[in-house]
């Protein structure tokens, strides 16, 4: 069976800070995750670099805490070798939105069946506090004293316009519906991204719990509501006011593993490899 | 009539019975029985040819044909090929070399220009050999000739282009008028026996109709030739001997990959490693393995590396540029001790450098390249047997050592195609190191540990989804659980072990350098990679012109340095010369540093390899300056 204490095993003391949003991410998770009955030996966790990769040591599974940015990657080899493991990758802003941008749109359009977890704080926290590329615009740290003059990115357009097949925005100050954006994500066939606003309580002293709160609204409370219309979708990340809080888009594009051509839908890592005749192959060099 | 598989090739025994219905091409017989006069001296089976002409005009097209159809008559044959990063316009060629005995390097002067504009014509025409062959298209214009009818240079004009386009309403097919020319040109399969087939194998499936007309497109170069009623000098004739493959070095390591039981390959395009993304992708689906192309060479790498961990032998391969990229991530995957083969295919450096052309500049990169320091096997191939069984070594090497092992090849060894026996895949074994079964791991009863410190530095290793394997991997340093750390005697315990694998590789599977031509000679010439052959052809020069027998040292392992064996052979050397296509004479510095021992250098860097000729000089005016300092 599994439980909250089978994800607590093989786990290190958190080195976050006290308040941090990223607690209720892990406890959110791992809610989930037992909800779903994904057991710890099928789960493999990516993470990049930043407070928030920290996470792969908080909770039970495999995992692979890779180089600055390039969880994406890791995690699509680590799913075409093992299509039925789940695989969860966690990172920040600063890891997926910046320095692993490259990946970002990529691992979208390619439609892996991944779940992306990024904790969006705004701000550079493992550095002590630089600018992020989600950053608001006049927003005041040690590399942009007189204020971000760049703007932010929206990641959750990117996200849209790269085809993504399931796109949830969560708050880490809600944590019971945080658990169910987690559940539908990774239960979703295809790459699910679910953005969390999780205030950095250190460096980010605009962005605060409270202000989010007051700049968001639930799309489940949206009467009409229709996270299978894309346009809506569109429409809403364009034209609301506050920060959509929910699932904001839910297709249903066939993934890469389903399409990829292949004479055996065995996991590859677990396909043996002796005995096999290559002289056919072989021939073709006469 | 169905075709004939490849597979059904019996060498050169009567196998043309299926070309019987198209006849067309054989109605020629007032021309047969041409014959070369007898007072003429007759070269048989000793050719270099060169067929060159715009990108896009279909060179390799008939370059390749030719290389097949000498390779299946039975000669040994070695290609080469000059192209420039763009796809159309500039001149391109590609050299095939054609003997009885086993070819080495490209050779030197041609014996045949094969040329498919003028300009063609006006680059090489120099460097084709008294009394050889010249045969160009004329469609655009005739050639000036110069000192050729002087040098008895053989001539033949052709308008192939005016033929395909005039006669037969299909431009494409210059290159079969050209082909079938150049066949009777050096006085060989005049019964298109050969090319017949391979013309049938290529174009069956088109149908009849295209198959009998490239056959006339071939006719007419061929009559073309014979009706200029000149004396042929050469003369190309089949040769009976087993059955040989002709592939280029990619093709054996992609291959070699393959029957590894490499299942993942994740690649960015790059010139000129493509070709192994190229030859995986349609041989994996049949072994349920994938190909990725990937956003870029940092993420190609790191998808490798987490296919590795997931338990797939996995591949990486690239050119510099996107070597230069990926060295982050070869930290990672040796610091989490995942097993990881990485090819680079050598090009001229830096940056973006010459993208088609040849250089052996990543030595420092591929042994030296991290931040902070990670144990890695590298081995450089050497010829096409080489890239095939290194190939599987490397695999077992990096299921062994859980740590990155990179093949070196580069752009000449890579994409020449050269007669090969066939491999021995009885010799293939496939070795996945210590990986614990589930019945182990249900003994350690939950203390399994990842990064386990023992005396030969390997630690067991499981793969996700094995119950009672989870561990954590992280690129920080860690203690043998896998848990991140930064306590200064696990880390000095941590990077001891990692580094003790490369001690237990040079007891248990380090390979010494390999020693050819004269073992007891006191001249020593150092080679490693694609310049071994080319090596060994100006040696035999040596050997008979000058009477100078010296040995071969080809480093095959260059890290980690075999620095003992290395050493033991050239401290008896009364001269160490290292040849090495790149400007610093990165090999030769690495000996000096690794033993102490000073070399002569002999670089090139133009982007050419050397040719036997040239090396052959270099190397006698370093003997003559050593012998005159020594008297």
């Amino acid at each position: 069976m599994v439980t909250l204490a089978l994800y607590n095993q093989n786990t290190v003391k958190s080195q976050w800070c006290p308040g941090c949003g990223d607690f209720a991410v892990i406890k959110s998770l791992k809610e989930a995750l037992v909800s779903l009955e994904v057991h710890p030996k099928d789960l493999v966790i990516t993470a990049g670099i930043g407070c928030s990769g920290r996470a792969f040591a908080y909770l039970n599974g495999y995992s692979f805490h890779g180089v600055h940015g390039r969880a994406l990657p890791l995690s699509t080899g680590i799913k075409l070798a093992n299509e039925a493991l789940k695989v969860l990758v966690l990172g920040g802003d600063g890891d997926g939105y910046a320095i692993g941008m490259g990946h970002f749109p990529h691992a979208i359009r390619r439609n892996l069946d991944l779940t992306y977890i990024v904790m969006n704080n705004q701000t550079y926290g493992l550095t002590k506090g630089q600018v992020s590329p989600t950053s608001d615009l006049g927003y005041k740290t040690t590399t942009t004293p007189a204020g971000n003059i760049e703007g932010a990115i929206d990641p959750m357009a990117i996200a849209m316009s790269s085809g993504i097949s399931f796109l949830a925005r969560g708050f880490s100050g809600n944590p019971k519906h945080l658990t169910k954006l987690f559940e539908r994500a990774i239960a979703h066939k295809g790459f699910s991204l679910v953005d969390v606003l999780s205030p950095c309580v250190t460096y980010n002293r605009v962005n605060t719990y409270d202000w989010y709160r007051d700049h968001s609204f639930y799309l489940e409370e949206e009467p009409g509501y229709d996270p299978t219309d894309r346009k809506q979708a569109w429409e809403t990340l364009l034209h609301s006011d506050k920060i959509p809080l929910g699932v904001l888009y839910e297709g249903n594009r066939p993934t890469y593993e389903a399409q990829r051509p292949t004479s055996s839908r065995q996991p590859i890592a677990l396909q043996s490899l002796n005995g096999i005749d290559y002289s056919e192959v072989m021939e073709e060099f006469f | 009539m169905g075709l004939i598989t490849p597979r059904s090739w019996k060498s050169s025994s009567n196998h043309g019975s299926h070309l019987e219905s198209s006849g067309e091409y054989r109605s020629i017989p007032a021309l047969r029985g041409f014959q070369t006069r007898e007072d003429e001296a007759v070269i048989v089976n000793q050719l270099k040819l060169l067929a060159g002409g715009e990108a896009g005009d279909g060179v390799f097209a008939v370059s390749d044909m030719l290389a097949l159809l000498f390779a299946r008559a039975g000669l040994e044959v070695l290609t080469t090929q000059t192209y420039s990063s763009r796809i159309r316009g500039g001149h391109i060629n590609a050299s095939v070399r054609v003997a009885e005995q086993e070819l080495r390097s490209q050779g030197d002067e041609l014996d045949l220009l094969i040329a498919l504009d003028l300009e063609t014509v006006e680059l090489h025409r120099k460097a084709v050999r008294e009394g050889g062959i010249i045969l160009y298209d004329n469609s655009q214009g005739e050639i000036d000739l110069g000192d050729l009818e002087q040098r008895q240079v053989t001539i033949f004009p052709l308008p192939a282009r005016k033929i395909a386009r005039e006669k037969l309403s299909a431009p494409i097919m210059k290159n079969i008028v050209m082909t079938g020319a150049a066949l009777t040109a050096v006085d060989f399969d005049p019964e298109f026996e050969f090319l017949g087939y391979l013309i049938r194998e290529r174009f069956l499936s088109k149908g009849e109709k295209i198959v009998a007309k490239n056959l006339e497109a071939a006719a007419a170069g061929r009559d073309i030739v014979l009706q200029a009623n000149k004396p042929l000098r050469y003369r190309m004739e089949k040769r009976q001997r087993a059955r040989k493959m002709l592939l280029q070095g990619s093709d054996a390591v992609a291959f070699g990959a393959l029957a590894a039981g490499c299942r993942f390959m994740a690649s960015y395009p790059i010139t000129p490693a493509s070709d192994i993304m190229e030859y995986l992708v349609n041989k994996f689906p049949k072994y349920n393995g994938v190909m990725v192309q990937a956003e870029d060479e940092l993420s190609a790498i790191n998808m490798s590396i987490g296919a590795a961990f997931g338990g797939t032998r996995a591949l990486a391969a690239s050119s510099g540029p996107g070597i230069a990229l990926m060295i982050e991530a070869l930290g990672l995957a040796a610091v989490t001790e995942t097993p990881l083969v990485v090819v680079d295919v050598q090009r001229c450096g830096p940056s973006t450098g010459m993208p088609t052309r040849m250089e052996q500049a990543d030595l420092n990169l591929l042994i030296y390249g991290a931040h902070g320091e990670i144990p890695r096997i590298v081995i450089a191939p050497s010829d096409i047997e080489e890239c095939f069984y290194q190939t599987i070594r490397a695999f077992n090497l990096a299921d062994k050592y859980q740590c990155p092992v990179i093949i070196a090849t580069d752009q000449y060894l890579s994409q020449s195609q050269r007669t090969t026996w066939p491999f021995d895949l009885a010799k293939v074994t496939v070795d996945r190191g210590w990986l614990l079964s589930d019945e182990e791991l249900k003994t350690l009863d939950g203390q399994f540990k990842r990064y386990l410190i023992t005396d030969r530095g390997i630690s067991p290793r499981t793969i996700p989804s094995q119950e009672g394997g989870i561990f954590k991997t992280t690129g920080v340093e860690h203690v043998e659980s896998g848990n991140a750390t930064e306590n200064p005697d696990a880390r000095t315990r941590m990077m001891r072990k990692r580094f003790e694998k490369l001690e237990t590789f040079r007891k248990e599977d380090m390979l010494p350098p390999k020693i050819y031509g004269n073992p007891d000679s006191d001249i020593t010439v150092v080679g490693w990679g694609s310049t071994k052959g080319v090596i060994l052809e100006a040696m035999e020069q040596l050997k008979h012109e000058d009477g100078q027998d010296l040995k071969l040292m080809q480093v095959l392992d260059l890290w980690p340095f075999p620095d003992q064996a290395v050493a033991d052979i050239l401290r008896t050397s009364r001269q160490v010369i290292v040849v090495e296509n790149n400007f610093t004479g990165q090999l030769a510095n690495l000996i000096r540093q690794q033993t102490g021992i000073e070399c002569s250098k002999v670089v090139k860097y133009n982007g050419a390899p050397f040719a036997p000729k040239e090396l052959y000089q270099r190397l006698k005016e370093l003997l003559v300056v050593s012998e005159k300092i020594s008297v």
